[in-house]
Parts: C-alpha cells; sequence; structure tokens
C-alpha cells in the first residue's frame, strides 16, 4: 500500500456530514470526477463530495487507496518485486473481501461509484447485483432485492404467459 | 396497538426502500442490466412493472444490443445422406468457442436460412410463408411470400437486413416470376421488398437485367444495411462486377472488382467468384474449382474503400474443400471448411503492416484448428452467419400473429421425419433401460450383502468375520446420478454428446457388474472356507491369503 510520504500533494474530501478526509491527490484521481476537478483547477484545497455520506465516502476512499497505481520511486521497486499476476490475485482477494457488505450499503457504493466515475469500483459493486439476477428465480430476485410486485394478479398471468419461453 | 402496528409497518417500508434496488437511478439499473442475457430479462419482467418498462423500452433494447453477445450461427440445411433423413440445425458458438447443444426450437426441420441480424433471423419455410424468428425471445412472425408456386432453390434469392439510418428491417427477394419460374429465364430485372411492418411487398426496378444463376453460384451478403451480390459482365478481367442495394435508399450501385489477372493453373478446373463477408468487410473470394470443389489456391480480396473502390488481397489459401458463407470470419479468426465435413478457424492477424497476402496452408493444417466436425452431413450444406443475441421485439411490427413455440420439445409432423423421431424416441429408451438396470443391480447387490452377511455367523474368527463384512459394504456399485434428460430437442453437436455418453455409461455398467460378480464370488469362498477351519486365526489367515484373488477363473459369472 502506498505510503504517506512528505512532498506528495494532499486533498481534502468533505462529505456532506462535516467529515474530512485527507487523502494524496494520486488517490483522490482514481475518481474521474474529482480528476476533472483538479485538471480544471475547481479544487483549493478541500472537494466537497455531495450526497455521499462519511461512512461510504471512507469506505470509497479505502477502495482507491487499494487500487491507486504503484507509480513512482516506491511504486516501481514494489512492482519490481511482485510479478504482476500474483498482484492482481491478491486484488481480486481483496476486493472480494471488500464487497462483503449489506445490500443498501452496497446500492449506495454503486450511486457513489457512479457520481465519482470509478468504473472499477462500479463494475465491482454491479458484479454482485447482476449474480444474484443471474442465479435466482423470480421470486427470489424479488425478495433478495426488495422490489415490490407490483403487478394485478391477472397481469402476472399474461406476463409469464408471453414469456413462458424463459419461465420454461 | 394500532398506531404502534402502522408505525412499525412505516419504519420497515423505509427499511425496505433503502435495501431496495429500485432506489438506484435508472441508469445504473440499466447499466446492469446490459450484462444480463436475454434470457434472465425476460424473467426479470415479470418481477415488477417499473422493470418490465424499462425492459420493454425501444431506447432500452437498442442499448442492450450494442452490448449483446455475438455468436457465430453455423447452420445446416435438411439433408439427405446415406438413405438418412437430416433436419435443418443450428449450433451457436460463443466467445470460449464452446458450442450450444440444443436445437434452437424456432427453427423447423424444413426451414432454410436466408438472413440474420440484431438478434433476429430470417427463414424460408416449406409453406407459403417467410418467417421471422428472434431466436432469444422466441417470437416469431410469418409473412406471406412475394411469390407462391415456389420451384428450385427460391431461398437463396431471399436476404434480409437492417439500416442502422432509417432503422427499419427488409426483407428482399430477387426475380421477377410467372407460376413460380424466372419471367426471363436466368435474367432478373425486379427486386422485391418487404418493410418490416408494411402490409405487402414492393417491387423496385434493377438498372438493367441481371443474371439469377450467379446469385447462386456467388452468395449474397447484407452488411450495414446494403445488400451487395455479383453479376456478370464480361467486359471486366474477372468477368464479374459487384452490385449493390441500399436497403435505406433502395437504390442501386456497382462496384468494380480488382483489375489485376488472375493466373489459372492447366490443371485447375473453371474459376468461381463469391461474395463474403469478413469483420464486417466485403470480400470477394475466387478460385478454380473442380466439381464444385476448390482445389488449390483460393485468393481472398477485401474492399478498403468503397467509395474508391479499391480491393486488396489478404489471404492467399491453400485448400481443398468449400467456402463458408456469408460470414468468414468470427471474432478474430477465419472459418474454413474442408471437403470432409470439417470447420477449421485460423488466425484472421498477425500480417498488419505487410503489403502481401497472408499464406495459409489448409492442406497440412499448419495454424488451424478444429471448429467442428459436421459429418455425416454434407460438407457444402453449412453456412455461417453471426448471430447476436437480443431483446427486439416483433410484435410491434404486426398486431396478433406472433406464435411463441415452447421450449420444449415438438414432435415434427411430416413423414419424412418419422425415423429421426423414431430414433430420438429409442435413444430415450435406451437411457431409461440403462437407469433402469443401474437401478436393479444396484438392489440385487444389496440383497447379496445382507445375505452373504447371513453366513457370515457361521465363522468363529472375529477377525475374519470383520474383514469379509467390510469386503460385503463394498459391494454396492456407486453410479452417477441419473443423467438428466432435458425436454428439449439436441442439436447435432449434443446428439453426438448425448450417444457418447450413453455409450460411456453402458460401458461402465459392464465393467461394474463384471467387478461385483467377481467380488461376490470371491466373498462367498472365502466365508465357506472360514466356515470348514475352524481352528486358530493364523492358520485360516493363510488359508484366505493362499486363496487371495488368485482363483479368478473359478469366480461365479451371473
Amino acid at each position: 500500500m502506498a505510503t504517506r510520504e512528505a512532498g506528495k500533494k494532499m486533498i481534502m474530501l468533505k462529505s456532506p456530514d462535516g467529515m474530512e478526509f485527507e487523502v494524496e491527490e494520486a488517490v483522490a484521481m482514481e475518481s474521474q470526477t474529482i480528476r476533472k476537478m483538479i485538471e480544471d483547477d475547481c479544487a483549493d484545497t478541500a472537494i466537497l463530495i455531495p450526497n455521499i455520506n462519511s461512512k461510504i465516502l471512507s469506505r470509497v476512499i479505502e477502495y482507491c487507496n487499494k487500487h491507486v497505481p504503484t507509480t513512482g520511486a516506491t511504486g516501481a521497486a514494489a512492482s519490481d518485486t511482485v510479478a504482476p499476476a500474483a498482484l492482481a490475485e491478491d486484488l481480486k482477494i481483496w476486493d472480494a473481501e471488500f464487497i462483503k457488505v449489506n445490500r443498501a450499503t452496497r446500492f449506495n457504493l454503486i450511486q457513489a461509484a457512479s457520481y465519482l466515475n470509478i468504473k472499477g469500483l462500479l463494475d465491482l459493486t454491479s458484479q454482485t447485483t447482476i449474480d444474484t439476477i443471474s442465479d435466482n428465480s423470480l421470486e427470489e430476485i424479488r425478495s433478495f432485492l426488495s422490489t415490490k410486485n407490483d403487478y394485478l394478479p391477472e397481469e402476472e398471468q399474461t406476463i409469464r404467459r408471453e414469456n413462458q419461453w424463459a419461465f420454461q | 396497538m394500532l398506531i404502534m402496528d402502522s408505525e412499525e409497518a412505516g419504519s420497515k417500508k423505509e427499511r425496505n426502500e433503502e435495501y431496495s434496488i429500485n432506489r438506484l437511478p435508472r441508469e445504473l439499473i440499466e447499466r446492469i442490466f446490459f450484462w444480463l442475457p436475454v434470457s434472465t430479462l425476460l424473467v426479470c419482467i415479470g418481477v415488477c412493472t417499473c422493470w418490465k418498462n424499462l425492459i420493454r423500452d425501444p431506447n432500452f433494447v437498442t442499448s442492450h444490443l450494442k452490448h449483446a453477445s455475438h455468436y457465430s450461427l453455423i447452420f445446416f440445411q435438411q439433408d439427405y445422406v446415406a438413405g438418412k433423413h437430416y433436419p435443418s440445425d443450428a449450433i451457436l458458438i460463443d466467445k470460449a468457442w464452446s458450442q450450444s447443444t440444443y436445437a434452437v426450437p424456432t427453427i423447423d426441420p424444413d426451414d432454410l436460412l436466408c438472413g440474420s441480424c440484431n438478434g433476429i433471423i430470417c427463414l424460408y419455410t416449406k409453406t407459403s410463408t417467410i418467417k421471422i424468428a428472434n431466436l432469444a425471445t422466441g417470437e416469431c412472425l410469418h409473412l406471406e411470400k412475394p411469390i407462391k408456386n415456389f420451384s428450385g432453390d427460391q431461398f437463396l434469392f431471399y436476404s434480409f437486413g437492417f439500416h442502422p439510418l432509417t432503422r427499419e428491417y427488409k426483407i428482399t427477394h430477387l426475380g421477377d416470376y410467372v407460376e413460380g419460374r424466372p419471367k426471363n429465364g436466368d435474367k432478373f430485372t425486379i427486386i422485391q421488398v418487404y418493410r418490416l411492418g408494411d402490409e405487402k411487398w414492393k417491387d423496385i426496378r434493377t438498372p438493367e437485367a441481371l443474371s439469377l444463376s450467379c446469385v447462386k453460384n456467388s452468395g449474397l451478403i447484407n452488411v450495414g444495411g446494403t445488400m451487395y451480390w455479383l453479376t456478370n459482365d464480361m467486359a471486366t478481367n474477372w468477368k464479374h462486377v459487384v452490385m449493390c442495394f441500399d436497403l435505406g435508399e433502395e437504390a442501386f450501385a456497382r462496384i468494380e472488382l480488382p483489375t489485376s489477372v488472375l493466373e489459372n493453373s492447366v490443371y485447375g478446373g473453371p474459376r468461381r467468384y463469391w461474395i463474403r463477408e469478413i469483420e464486417g468487410k466485403i470480400c470477394i473470394a475466387t478460385a478454380q474449382t473442380w466439381h464444385k470443389v476448390i482445389y488449390g489456391k483460393l485468393q481472398i480480396w477485401t474492399l478498403d474503400n468503397k467509395v474508391e473502390q479499391s480491393w486488396s488481397q489478404k489471404y492467399n489459401i491453400l485448400t481443398a474443400g468449400y467456402i463458408a458463407g456469408p460470414n468468414l470470419s468470427y471474432g478474430d479468426k477465419l472459418l474454413m471448411q474442408r471437403n470432409d465435413s470439417r470447420l477449421f478457424s485460423h488466425d484472421l492477424h498477425g500480417n498488419e503492416g505487410n503489403i502481401k497476402p497472408m499464406i495459409l496452408n489448409m492442406m497440412r493444417f499448419s495454424g488451424f484448428s478444429l471448429v467442428l466436425d459436421f459429418s455425416p452431413r454434407k460438407p457444402d450444406n453449412m453456412q455461417s452467419y453471426i448471430y447476436v443475441e437480443s431483446l427486439v421485439r416483433l410484435d410491434v411490427y404486426k398486431k396478433g400473429g406472433i406464435v411463441r413455440k415452447p421450449k420444449k420439445r415438438e414432435v415434427w409432423k411430416f413423414k419424412k421425419w418419422k425415423p429421426c423421431e423414431d430414433e430420438l424416441s429409442q435413444l430415450e429408451e435406451m437411457w431409461s433401460h440403462i437407469h433402469q438396470k443401474e437401478h436393479d443391480i444396484t438392489v440385487f447387490s444389496q440383497r447379496s450383502g445382507i445375505q452373504l452377511k447371513h453366513r457370515l455367523q457361521g465363522i468363529s474368527n472375529d477377525v475374519i468375520r470383520q474383514q469379509i463384512g467390510l469386503q460385503i459394504d463394498q459391494i454396492v456399485p456407486v453410479f452417477p446420478n441419473k443423467y438428466p434428460r432435458s425436454s428439449q430437442r439436441l442439436n447435432l453437436v449434443g446428439e453426438k454428446r448425448d450417444r457418447e455418453k450413453l455409450l460411456a455409461r453402458m460401458r461402465k455398467y459392464g465393467d461394474i457388474c463384471k467387478a461385483m460378480n467377481k467380488e461376490i464370488g470371491w466373498i462367498a469362498r472365502m466365508t465357506e472356507i472360514a466356515t470348514q477351519y475352524k481352528v486358530g486365526p493364523s492358520s485360516s489367515n493363510d488359508a484366505i491369503s493362499s486363496q487371495n484373488h488368485s482363483d479368478d477363473k473359478d469366480t461365479v459369472e451371473s
């Protein structure tokens, strides 16, 4: 993991509930949205991240910290000693652990990843939902994703008949 | 109490909403749906009305199509080989090059394929209709053919395409016919066009009389909303010219072929030309043939610039076989078939920056890998298309009249398919027969075990009794679970695999029976000996080891 060294530029991220997070610029720039702000010089010292509470923001930062490419003096040394395949495997295991959260948090993370434009995090958080939908029956999807069946009984009959193809 | 109840319900509701996927903005739900296959999305329609509205939204259907998986659709038209009728059949090959094993329910045994785009295929049927089918949703639309009295290879003159600008699907049919026969012999001056959603076919006059046999021999492709085919032009070097028909503007154009001189070998037969598609590019393939089979060098040229009409030779393939089509490629691989009913693939690229064509040798198979052995089907019976799994709906083109076929197996009605159906039911019988036998032998072994254990009581030596007892416990054979039989029909790949599995299972059954009989015989003998030797443990042990499996020949065979 990248260590905070003197001389590295730090950025302050603020959540709407008043928490402040000091992160390395490189880590913050994992978010394309923040990168744009920094590149356009819209960010002085602190950036307010609206709609993302401190709990979610801290998790997002945790993800970015892990996924920031290890470049520069320390990074070059790290990639010399560790094989890229092993690094990717390590990240995969870390991701799998990271995503073990409840559904509400996961949906918050999806929204945060989308707003901050962090493709890796958006893919990771969406994948669990994709798997849930792919692997389960209609009733299970409803219960696992808390969607309310708002069909009238006769409507549901028609839908089932029309899509018999899929139900068999 | 009432107040408390409603409060609880309220907080539960809030909680549910927090946990519900539907609180995500629509574009994020869409993004998740893009990665789901059509069969799953059809299930999702039933989840709630907002999911239904999203999945059925034409804009979503279009975006989903952009993300959809591409397959190679290998089609075999119905055939008669060595006294046996074979039904029309399709195999889908996915990105990982694994092949589908179930038959496509929307394709009937007599259907012939004339086009595939956006997940919809166009099938020529034996009846008076053309069938438009979405393979993934199972929707089928039947349209009246422009001519009723068919004769000959009519399906070769149909084509199906989608124009990206007008966003319209059009079916085309070449030729002016009188009572099912071409009006002007080999020539045609009319293209009949049907726009999906219209009432009837429309005639469009060609700029000149064009050759039907040329289309029959060289093919017809539909790329990016334009139809391309060859017609004779004796004034050119290659004696042919490409005709195109834009499905949007419904206008014709000509594209000249390369002008380079083709060297004909004195041993080679007449030269033939084909129009094909590789990675969305228009290609001309040419080779000398002998009884329609290519022997020697097959040249493939691609059209680099349609406006400048510039061509370049990309491949030079030494082969003995046929040329697949209309799509000669899938993924980054070239598809080539040999005259022994085997389909091979070869990397398309690797020659970038080189002006000279890539030289491939199919005779020596260098760099080629086997995709599919489709024998006993005839080698010239295969077509290859690109298929995209899509949600495109057909019911918007015709209210009512949509037929959805159940996915399960339907019995084919035509008399000629009777032997095929019989063979299938025989196969099913064989499977249930082997499952029954496996069950019977298991029961038999359990009973024998009980009997043998009963006889153990005669043995006075505890150690030996325990030893033989353990042996008895092991005689009950372990068979794999019942091989699941789906009600769906298998395609030719699936059927081949199914037969192989059945054969392996029968062999295994035979082996297990033999081994079990041997074991029972041995145990019986040991029990007998041990019962007789009512002496000390050491000597009886000797007796057993001396007998130990050495007298295999004497074992009881039932």
